[in-house]
């Protein structure tokens, strides 16, 4: 596998491309499909800091969340989360511009020695700060709790491919495993009680 | 056997038992209530690494569990932590079924409890972050129900906590690598700033507070308090940790010194925006603010009787903030509002009481439990910080002048003032509640020598 570390601009540019795609576009249960390309993306680069179980683990958490929240997604149906453009602080040029501007200052920042003591490669460093950036957008911008799972669960995956070279340790990867897997639980139980309540609001004459 | 596994397996059977019962809901919270009480009770009695005989039998429980590599201590220095954390949960537990709450409360806060402990017995102990997290997600849980759906409070506090676990984490990997002590200022002062970015969060220390009033609003002010006095206690253990394990922590004045600012700045702004409430949901959420406030003080004053102070301060907190959350569960299920309120008191006069001796407490009030307390602090460890015992004597006088406001307000005339009935056992509850509150004041060494026993562990801070 060591091969593929011969190709890790590829990773990172597919974060760059899921990253703007789940800040840009409205959720819905396709944006699963996006996020569990971004989790492989991931999974790469941590192979640079990681070992083989370590990185598996992480990929396979990874598409469990993605089929958790696609699964819970489908259940509800697309209507009721047809509103977060409206409800987005936010419209689509300013996103742009949003966008564009944080990857100019992950990319600088990441270039600028700030893990050196970690031993941080420069791809995993450019991708994880994309990641984190590109979370924050979606956590500031969106109000819709699916846009903000999202971007919880991106923000998490950016951290850990940092933390990965400072702590490659398999409990740690269980720890944050659960940690993924519970924001996605979390997100799940909130998204369903919601669209309950508001059928029974609807219900309600 | 290992004392950290049967914790758990015994938080898991009791949990499903409570599950088991969740159709009926006082047997459910009983039975939490027990398991809580019986946990701390193992934790305090039993002797760990030794032979404990019960009877003709005899067992004996190893202090360490080894699981994935990562060791689950059971050390003498987090053993009355423990203790303590699942005593609380025994007290706030029974009261549970009286309340508007989900009928899994009681089984997922027995697993928040469990969550909480491993992060007090897990090494390194800066994996505690991650546990922590793990806890504010079974709060939202219970904070989110379907009686409760609104989730904004709820999902702010996700966030804001994993802000906090990812501060946390990179700290104590800079500890770790980078090797800091005293003589590298630069790089300590990088770790402090973002260990007191992470444990601002964990306290719920403005402007992190954001989710607090949010969630008064949305969730049940009982359920709410539970969460919150089991995840600020777990914040301020780990906080107590950082500073007893890290010498060059404990030596920089600045740590303390940002903590007492911090402290007055939360007091005095908890005071005014508590004062500007019409929302009765959202005043606790400040007077709990206010109490926040004054525990700061007390650890930023760095001396081992702070502490000490600030750790009953806690325990307290407790006793108080559950009798103030149970009657407001029951005044905010009638209205809610300043205008609505009006002659609340005279419907339910018990519930009415429980709030506003509750609120007394929290304030420091003479013959209440929270008065000896906010005494030793303002006598014994603030003598030399004018403005620091300043502010305390202000959030007593202003949450005070709040608790007169609010019983004009509650026992004002209304509309129609009938009786409310209420059975006999929240009565019970409520009655005893004050009594207890009552009692603390008058007696306060019932309850000071348990905090010698929860700080008797941490070796390098208390002496």
């Amino acid at each position: 596998m060591a091969w593929l570390n011969n190709y890790l601009f590829l990773p990172v540019i597919i974060l760059f491309i899921t990253g703007s795609a789940l800040a840009l576009m409205r959720p819905q249960p396709r944006s699963m499909i996006i996020l569990a390309v971004q989790y492989m993306a991931v999974s790469w680069l941590a192979s640079t800091s990681l070992p083989a179980a370590g990185v598996a683990a992480k990929l396979v958490t990874g598409l469990l969340v993605c089929v958790i929240l696609y699964l819970g997604l489908r259940q509800i149906g697309d209507g009721p989360l047809q509103g977060d453009d409206q409800m987005l602080s936010a419209n689509l040029p300013f996103r742009i511009i949003a966008l564009l501007i944080v990857t100019v200052a992950s990319v600088s920042v990441a270039r600028s020695n700030l893990f050196a003591q970690f031993d941080v490669r420069m791809e995993a460093g450019v991708g994880a700060l994309f990641l984190v950036a590109s979370s924050l957008l979606n956590l500031g911008l969106g109000t819709d709790q699916l846009r903000i799972g999202i971007g919880l669960l991106t923000l998490v995956s950016g951290a850990e491919l940092i933390y990965g070279f400072i702590e490659p340790s398999l409990a740690l990867i269980a720890l944050l495993a659960m940690v993924h897997l519970g924001i996605v639980l979390v997100f799940s139980y909130i998204i369903s009680i919601q669209i309950r309540y508001s059928m029974s609001e609807n219900r309600d004459p | 056997m290992s004392a950290g596994l049967t914790i758990f397996l015994f938080t898991i059977i009791y949990s499903l038992l409570c599950l088991f019962l969740r159709h009926q809901r006082m047997a459910s919270a009983f039975t939490a209530a027990i398991g809580a009480g019986s946990i701390a009770a193992f934790v305090f009695l039993v002797p760990f690494d030794e032979a404990f005989h019960f009877g003709e039998f005899s067992i004996k429980f190893a202090s360490e569990w080894i699981i994935l590599g990562r060791m689950f201590s059971l050390s003498e220095n987090v053993r009355p932590l423990i203790g303590f954390l699942y005593l609380a949960g025994a007290f706030l537990l029974p009261a549970a079924w009286l309340v508007n709450v989900n009928r899994f409360f009681p089984s997922v806060a027995l697993l928040i409890l469990a969550i909480v402990a491993a992060s007090l017995m897990v090494d390194p102990f800066v994996f505690a972050a991650v546990f922590i997290e793990l806890a504010a997600m079974g709060a939202v849980f219970v904070l989110v129900t379907q009686q409760h759906p609104r989730s904004t409070g709820a999902t702010r506090m996700l966030i804001l906590y994993t802000f906090a676990m990812l501060s946390i984490l990179f700290t104590g990997s800079l500890l770790e690598v980078a090797g800091i002590t005293s003589a590298t200022p630069v790089l300590a002062m990088r770790v402090t700033f973002m260990l007191g970015f992470g444990f601002a969060i964990l306290m719920t220390v403005p402007p992190f507070h954001l989710w607090l009033p949010k969630s008064a609003e949305e969730s049940d002010p009982y359920i709410l308090i539970f969460i919150l006095v089991i995840l600020q206690s777990a914040g301020f253990f780990f906080l107590l940790r950082f500073l007893d394990s890290y010498v060059w922590l404990r030596e920089q004045t600045l740590i303390y010194d940002g903590i007492r600012i911090a402290g007055i700045i939360t007091t005095i702004l908890a005071v005014l925006l508590s004062a500007s409430q019409r929302d009765i949901k959202k005043l606790m959420a400040y007077a709990l603010l206010v109490d926040l406030g004054v525990m700061l003080i007390a650890i930023g004053s760095g001396t081992e009787d702070a502490f000490r102070l600030a750790l009953s301060l806690i325990a307290v907190r407790v006793i108080a903030l559950g009798v103030l959350a149970l009657g407001l569960s029951y005044l905010s299920n009638a209205e809610r509002l300043v205008n609505q309120m009006r002659g609340v008191g005279y419907k339910m006069p018990f519930a009415a009481a429980a709030f506003l001796v509750g609120l007394l407490t929290v304030a420091g009030t003479p013959l209440t439990a929270g008065f000896p307390g906010r005494w030793s602090l303002l006598t014994g460890v603030l003598h030399a910080d004018k403005f620091a015992a300043g502010t305390v004597i202000f959030s007593m006088i202003g949450l005070g002048v709040l608790v007169i406001r609010w019983a004009a307000i509650l026992f004002g005339r209304g509309d129609g003032e009938d009786f409310i009935a209420m059975s006999k056992e929240p009565r019970a509850f409520l009655l005893g509640g004050i009594i207890l509150l009552l009692l603390l004041g008058l007696f306060p060494q019932f309850i000071f020598p348990w905090v010698e026993d929860v700080a008797s562990g941490l070796a390098n801070l208390f002496l």
